[in-house]
């Protein structure tokens, strides 16, 4: 399930998944370890994301939105090279809803894929293979938002 | 219709069911939200999780419809548990096995089924978790994989409540 490219050259990539909803963080790590797309480290509190986050390197975070500021911040961080990952470093944001204002901002992070809650599964795993392919590659201007 | 034949390992296959001490109780949210997540997941009216006892299938968690049995007999899980894969039927109507069944001639007029197979640690499958559509339907290959998945947490919440009793 990984992009050709990257299925024999390295392991299986590295994802930080914050998301409160147990069945979405469930089950998305299941399915990522069972169909080798990703190996998969859940939080679903903010603080054991950035004990996380300042712990190793991620080759993709997904971050589920619950209070905005919080969330805002940490992704401050990861593009201020505060943590381990690369700041660059591909942001797939889970969001309960989401104004122009706030998508402008999260442009202005780089973060490259928005889904609107509730997510499913097949959508998260379409936003990673999209934010996967871009690893290492520039970040672009343009911001999708996936109602799920 | 074409009745379901017994897996070759009917009685340890039961007896593994009976030992989960599952049967008959209450519904449970640990079930309950895996069923409702496949239900939203595969946008489908219909998600269970089927047990299939003696002479019965019962649902230990049901979502969109309110019966809590049926006979064996007429069960598509009864067919779905003879196989190690997770058994899709796209079309009810076009199916020897269950273009004349009850489930599929009157209601609920079931078109889709698929049902992944719930093989405990030691092998025995009792159930499956199911998906049902009142109309055809398919899922390709990520949607097998969520599926089994789900299917993996269901049997974790039927081991695990086995180890604690």
């Amino acid at each position: 399930m990984l992009p050709a490219d990257n299925k024999n050259s390295r392991h299986a990539p590295l994802v930080l998944l914050h998301e409160r909803e147990f069945m979405v963080r469930k089950t998305f790590g299941l399915f990522a370890s069972e169909t080798n797309l990703a190996e998969v480290i859940e939080t679903s509190e903010i603080r054991q994301a950035k004990i996380k986050l300042s712990a190793q390197p991620f080759d993709v975070i997904i971050l589920g939105f619950d209070a905005w500021l919080e969330e805002i911040h940490l992704i401050q961080l990861i593009r201020d090279n505060m943590t381990l990952s690369d700041k660059n470093v591909p942001i797939i944001t889970i969001l309960p809803n989401v104004t122009t204002n706030q998508i402008d901002e999260l442009k202005q992070l780089s973060v490259n894929e928005i889904i609107l809650k509730p997510a499913r599964i097949k959508t998260i795993q379409k936003a990673f293979m999209n934010s996967y392919k871009q690893l290492g590659m520039p970040p672009t201007n343009s911001l999708n938002v996936v109602n799920t | 219709m074409i009745i379901a034949k017994l897996p070759d390992n009917e009685k340890k296959r039961l007896k593994a069911l009976k030992n989960l001490l599952i049967l008959d109780t209450a519904p449970e949210d640990r079930f309950d939200r895996i069923t409702k997540f496949a239900c939203f997941e595969f946008n489908v009216p219909i998600a269970l999780v089927s047990l299939i006892d003696k002479d019965r299938q019962w649902f230990k968690s049901i979502v969109g419809s309110d019966v809590c049995s049926t006979s064996r007999d007429i069960a598509f899980c009864a067919h779905a548990i003879l196989e190690e894969n997770i058994m899709v039927v796209e079309d009810a109507t076009k199916d020897e096995r269950f273009f004349d069944n009850p489930l599929v001639i009157s209601e609920p007029f079931i078109r889709f089924y698929a049902g992944a197979p719930l093989a405990l640690p030691s092998g025995e499958r009792v159930g499956t978790l199911c998906l049902i559509d009142y109309k055809h339907n398919t899922l390709n290959d990520v949607d097998m994989s969520i599926l089994s998945s789900l299917r993996k947490m269901v049997v974790a919440e039927l081991v695990l409540k086995n180890k604690i009793k």
